[in-house]
């Protein structure tokens, strides 16, 4: 499955229920589906609000079954991070010593089995996110790459 | 069909004030809701319940949400509780441990029976 997705709102979460849906082909319980949803839907929502330049822009989904894994593929014209951000510390969060905010990646990283950030290099960048069946335990490390020209 | 309301139901109790969430918890709504959730914060009796039985979706916008009421309530020395999370909302919660800090009940009338929980670190 590709699909070019405006930048818009009510377009990424149509793309995260396209994903849904394909959960059902990778055999995925109910309750794993709800995370693939979720995790899809914060890369979405990172790429309209970090990865689009204008309301031309289009985020591209790609999603697919590959064995009894689904692997997703979010792109978008940003530059992507520049660094990941630490793991939440939910009690210094519950102190106020950290902001409550901040969740986006570590959720992704919750949910998916494998958590990547491709740095294109001609601008652009992917996050590919890569599902099981079971939710990961522990939760993988996120990686960014940055890809070199051929 | 897709705008959810991002409006917040309050009403008071003699035993807590109870907190209704919208079925959107989530970065379209995270700016209409925070004032709404922090005025909720100025209980009379101490003890704020958040009943999740009418959210559908959450994300991390509104993980952010609740630590930031979190954060308030043990700052006033509030003590909350959530109630009536199911599906996707609750999976989130307890991926990201959050009710290893709140209690989370099955029903609204559930928590109010149980009563407040202790706050931990309050005015600390």
């Amino acid at each position: 499955m590709e699909i070019a997705l405006r930048t818009t709102e009510d377009e990424i979460t149509r793309g995260a229920e396209e994903v849904e849906a394909l959960c059902d082909e990778a055999g995925f319980a109910a309750a794993r589906k709800d995370e693939v949803r979720t995790a899809v839907l914060e890369a979405l929502s990172n790429a309209l609000i970090h990865g689009s330049r204008s309301r031309r822009d289009r985020i591209v989904l790609r999603a697919a079954v590959e064995g009894s894994c689904l692997l997703v593929e979010v792109a978008d014209a940003g530059p992507g991070p520049r660094r990941l951000p630490p793991a939440p510390n939910l009690e210094r969060k519950l102190q106020g010593l950290e902001p409550p905010g901040g969740w986006g990646v570590h959720l992704m990283c919750l949910l998916a089995s494998e958590v990547q950030f491709l740095i294109q290099p001609g601008g652009g960048h992917v996050v590919r996110l890569r599902f099981e069946a079971r939710s990961p335990e522990p939760p993988p490390l996120p990686v960014i790459r940055r890809r070199r020209h051929a | 069909m897709r705008d959810q309301p991002t409006k917040v139901d309050v009403r008071q109790t003699h035993k807590a004030r109870v907190v209704r969430l919208p079925p959107q918890l989530t970065a379209r709504t995270e700016e209409a809701l925070a004032p709404a959730i922090q005025e909720a914060l100025e209980s009379p009796t101490g003890f704020v319940i958040v009943d999740f039985s009418g959210v559908r979706t959450t994300d991390s916008a509104g993980v952010g949400l609740l630590f930031g009421l979190l954060q308030s309530a043990r700052t006033r020395g509030v003590a909350v509780a959530l109630t009536a999370a199911r599906g996707q909302p609750r999976v989130i919660l307890e991926r990201v441990r959050l009710t290893r800090y709140v209690p989370l009940y099955d029903s609204v009338e559930e928590a109010l029976s149980a009563g407040p929980p202790r706050i931990e670190g309050a005015g600390s």
